[in-house]
């Protein structure tokens, strides 16, 4: 932020209050007694296997350094919650004046926080898994703290504790009474939930990592996937929960009427939930058949190193240009440190895979001969197959800017559509054996025999999908609408739209009839992988609802003037008025009249509010969707327009100018010879527009306040406004302004989003499902060795 | 022998399909471009960041077209014309990442990237 340095701004600043400073400095302190309770628990645990006696002391050192990362955490939160602005982090991300849960929201918003939080998440999971790991204990352990200590020496650097520039004064620490606040985009209902619970996901995903260098170096490859077990079906469905929100923030606030845009910060959080979804069907076959141990090893650390990747990847400043978010960039030690954290940890665990994977995987494992032809295990190994690949492609695509200015130039960017066009080729294998696998058996099985299991379901699928198009035919947004839409293909044509997404929908109602088949088939039987099938079903629902929603979506861009109604998609729509306090109140709305060809109408709200930003005077809007089962209406409003021309425009006497299709003329500037408090200037003006020409003479006002322009209406579309007038040339600055504000809309037909929200509930269910049978009994033997049905 | 026919099926297809992606991603990927190697490309997605010339922004009232001179990093100018609606923050915005086509010498813009500094998080001294 840019202060002004010319008079002293904290003159009639109260002082800070002496707790605020203890528990500043008590945060900033926690973090390095954190990395010193977690350095020493590394290096004892590492000495266990030596000296048995350490692991105990060790494991009381992670338990305090665990605990001592939510110190800081809770400081900053009190902090927030107390307005103590004094603190660079709180007064650049708080603001005395929002709400409770916004200030509780502030701790997260921004980089240093966000480091926190993971931290957080991080040390959560190390203390809710560090009692239960066993034989691995001192490796795991080992490994969790050298994570969580790296995490802190990343925020000794990225410090929300430290105190603004100028705030200390004589030895005194000052408080300026309000902060900047959360940005306005910011301020929703998501980011108080949406942060929390992905960033819980990418916290777990430590416990994996750790797990498989524990099994290689403990020369166990068997019993970690129980330990780990329940814990990859809570984290994938804290992902995917997490996912499915930030999908669901961006559609209900960024006005772009999407839920998914292939950013590089969405894409991080994606690559990690694939490569879950593909260890915890690893897991599923050694459980049942011994098989895969090697692999699962190298599995268990993906999802861990892909987002650490991707974490340097998006805070490294290397996708500037490419990212809607843009952080602010890192404190050079802190990305430093994270760089060789990322380095270290990647290299070292490809050498450990390389060193072991292999040799303790067939020492420790005892495996079931493979089957031959088709059978649950094979199918298995391409399902998981397209989940890395995915996950790798996506990462490849996020890197793409970096790999492209690595080859010469300035580098390139995929876009939405080059995704789509390379991710449906994995879409469509991954699709198939989801509807398929399900009915494959452990043993093997002729193609006749799983063409019986599967036709009902094919059958169904199809017709299904038949009656979703029919269902779909009619309307604005209907079938017979996208008759000539296409799809960009990979041969540098199009293809038909809706072909294109007849074979997406079908896939998706494969899926989901499957899905729904097993589980229901299973839920009979009292069986405990329900869950899994439930989360498949909603799976498919969700990624059907992205599908049509995307894929049938109209839209339309409008200006719409107070008394001139415009046109948009089927609508007439006209505005009606501003509600709310005045502008700066936060709930103020803008309303809009939607008719319909019926005649039949309703009210579109888009929030619209003013705040200012030091000097300037900036707007917020936030889109109105109007829901319905079928569809929603989205309207996205854009700031509404009031200034004609981009920027005042100087005409000299006598000059005569046409500026963006309106002539000026300059006649002569006049004055009512006083000078002093009342004086008037003014410019004798000819302005033509497209209603007609127009005399008029705009002037400014000398008041007690300084210079006031006063507006003066041309005709009935414009006025004209005076910004300043040099006392020897007589040049003025000319503003156009327009007597009613343009308001530029966008409305946006989405169909079937409300398949999103119910695909996204369905699948958080499935996996919790699972998860909760799954969870660890610690009187069962372990799972036995056998072919069985799951 | 048939043990060893799945990982195989599988290296295969993994190869080439991590092939073809390659290949997708350099051949579609929208490349950044300066003005002069915009002028020599017929794409319809190219990316030209540039700073904006503040004096040259224009807005047709009417049509509600924007256009305004940019300068690229080798000091070139060229003219980019937004027909839509304009970014929010394009009165406060230095740079900006144009993406479009070139059409008769000048930048037909179908999108415009503004990028401000403070939008998110205010830079750090």
């Amino acid at each position: 932020m840019e202060h002004n340095h010319n008079e002293d701004p904290f003159a009639n600043v109260p002082r800070a209050e002496a707790w605020s400073l203890v528990v500043g400095q008590a945060g900033s302190i926690a973090v390095y007694v954190a990395l010193a309770f977690l350095v020493l628990s590394g290096i004892l645990y590492l000495i266990s296997g030596k000296v048995p006696k350490a692991e105990k002391i060790a494991t009381i050192s992670f338990v305090i350094g665990s605990i001592s990362i939510f110190v800081p955490f809770g400081c900053l939160l009190a902090l927030f919650i107390k307005d103590q602005f004094q603190y660079e982090y709180v007064f650049s991300h708080g603001d005395s004046l929002t709400e409770l849960k916004y200030k509780i929201a502030g701790v997260w918003t921004a980089q240093e926080g966000s480091f926190l939080l993971w931290a957080c998440a991080t040390s959560l999971f190390g203390l809710l898994t560090i009692g239960g790991s066993g034989i691995y204990r001192r490796t795991y352990g080992t490994v969790f703290a050298l994570i969580l200590g790296s995490l802190c020496g990343i925020l000794a650097y990225e410090s929300p504790f430290d105190l603004l520039k100028d705030v200390v004064q004589k030895g005194e620490v000052l408080m300026p009474p309000r902060g900047n606040g959360m940005t306005p985009s910011l301020q929703n209902y998501w980011v108080v939930i949406h942060p929390p619970t992905i960033f819980l996901g990418f916290g777990a995903l430590t416990i994996f990592f750790a797990y498989a260098v524990a099994a290689m170096v403990h020369k166990n490859a068997k019993d970690w996937i129980t330990y780990c077990r329940p814990w990859s079906l809570v984290t994938l469905a804290i992902l995917g929960l997490g996912l499915s929100m930030g999908g669901l923030w961006a559609y209900e606030t960024q006005g772009w009427g999407g839920f998914w845009a292939w950013d590089p910060v969405e894409n991080v959080s994606l690559v990690p939930w694939l490569l879950m979804a593909a260890l915890i069907h690893g897991i599923i076959v050694q459980n049942v058949r011994g098989r895969w141990a090697a692999s699962n090893l190298i599995m268990g650390g993906l999802p861990f190193l892909s987002f650490v990747y991707g974490t340097f990847l998006t805070r490294s400043g290397l996708l500037d240009k490419v990212s809607v978010h843009s952080f602010a960039s890192m404190d050079r030690n802190a990305l430093g440190i994270l760089r060789g954290f990322l380095i270290f940890l990647v290299v070292g665990f490809i050498a450990l895979c390389v060193w072991r994977a292999k040799s303790v995987a067939n020492e420790t494992v005892k495996s079931i001969e493979p089957e031959n032809g088709i059978n649950r295990e094979n199918s298995y190994r391409f399902g998981m197959m397209v989940l890395s690949m995915l996950g790798l492609v996506i990462a490849v695509g996020m890197s793409w800017p970096v790999i492209a200015a690595l080859r010469g130039g300035q580098g390139a960017r995929v876009e939405e559509w080059l995704y789509h066009q390379v991710v449906v080729w994995f879409f469509i294998p991954l699709m198939l054996l989801m509807g398929a696998a399900p009915f494959v058996s452990w043993r093997e099985m002729g193609a006749k025999a799983l063409f019986g299991r599967i036709a009902n379901v094919l059958s169904l699928s199809i017709g299904l999908t038949g009656f979703t198009f029919i269902g779909l035919m009619d309307g604005p947004f209907g079938v017979r609408s996208h008759a000539e839409s296409t799809v960009r293909n990979p041969m540098g044509g199009t293809w038909p739209l809706i072909p294109v997404l007849g074979l997406l929908m079908f896939l998706c109602w494969f899926v989901a009839v499957t899905g729904g088949w097993r589980a229901i088939e299973l839920a009979k039987k009292w069986k405990m992988s329900v869950g899994g099938f439930v989360s498949h079903l909603g799976f498919a629902v969700l990624i059907g609802g992205l599908i049509l929603s995307r894929g049938m979506e109209k839209k339309q861009q409008s200006f719409v003037q107070s008394g001139s109604p415009a046109s948009a998609l089927d609508y007439v729509v006209s505005f009606k008025k501003l509600e709310g306090k005045d502008l700066f109140d936060r709930d103020s709305k803008a309303v809009f009249e939607f008719k319909d060809p019926a005649g039949r109408t309703f009210d579109a709200t888009p929030g619209l509010y003013y705040y200012e930003q030091g000097e300037e005077l900036k707007t917020q809007v936030w889109p109105f969707v109007k829901s319905s089962p079928t569809h929603d209406v989205y309207v996205a409003l854009f700031p509404p327009v009031t200034d004609v021309w981009e920027m005042p425009m100087t005409f000299k006497p006598k000059e005569k100018r046409t500026v963006d299709q309106i002539t000026v003329e300059y006649l002569e500037p006049t004055s009512n010879g006083t000078t002093g408090v009342g004086a008037k200037f003014g410019a004798k003006m000819r302005i033509t527009t497209r209603t007609g020409t127009f005399d008029v003479e705009p002037q400014m006002q000398v008041t007690e306040g300084g210079i006031q322009p006063l507006l003066t209406p041309v005709g009935t579309e414009f006025f004209a406004v005076l910004g300043r007038m040099d006392a020897a040339t007589r040049a003025v600055d000319l503003k156009l302004m327009f007597q009613k504000p343009l308001y530029p809309l966008e409305v946006f037909y989405k169909p079937m989003t409300s398949l999103v929200w119910v695909g996204t509930g369905i699948l958080t269910i499935g996996g919790l499902m699972s998860a909760f049978a799954r969870r660890r009994r610690h009187s069962k033997a372990p799972a036995p060795l056998s072919p069985v049905e799951v | 022998m048939s043990m060893k026919l799945g990982p195989l099926i599988s290296g295969v297809v993994a190869a080439t399909a991590l092939s073809a992606v390659v290949i997708a991603f350099t051949t579609g990927a929208s490349p950044y471009v300066t003005i002069q190697q915009a002028k020599a490309s017929t794409g319809d997605r190219l990316h030209l960041a540039g700073d904006i010339v503040k004096s040259t922004v224009q807005n047709d009232v009417y049509t509600q077209t924007l256009s305004f001179q940019v300068i690229d990093s080798n000091g070139d100018r060229i003219k980019v014309k937004h027909k839509g609606e304009k970014p929010a923050n394009l009165s406060e915005a230095t740079k900006v990442v144009a993406v479009g086509k070139i059409e008769n010498g000048e930048f037909q813009s179908s999108e415009l990237i503004v990028k401000c500094p403070s939008k998110y998080e205010a830079e750090k001294k």
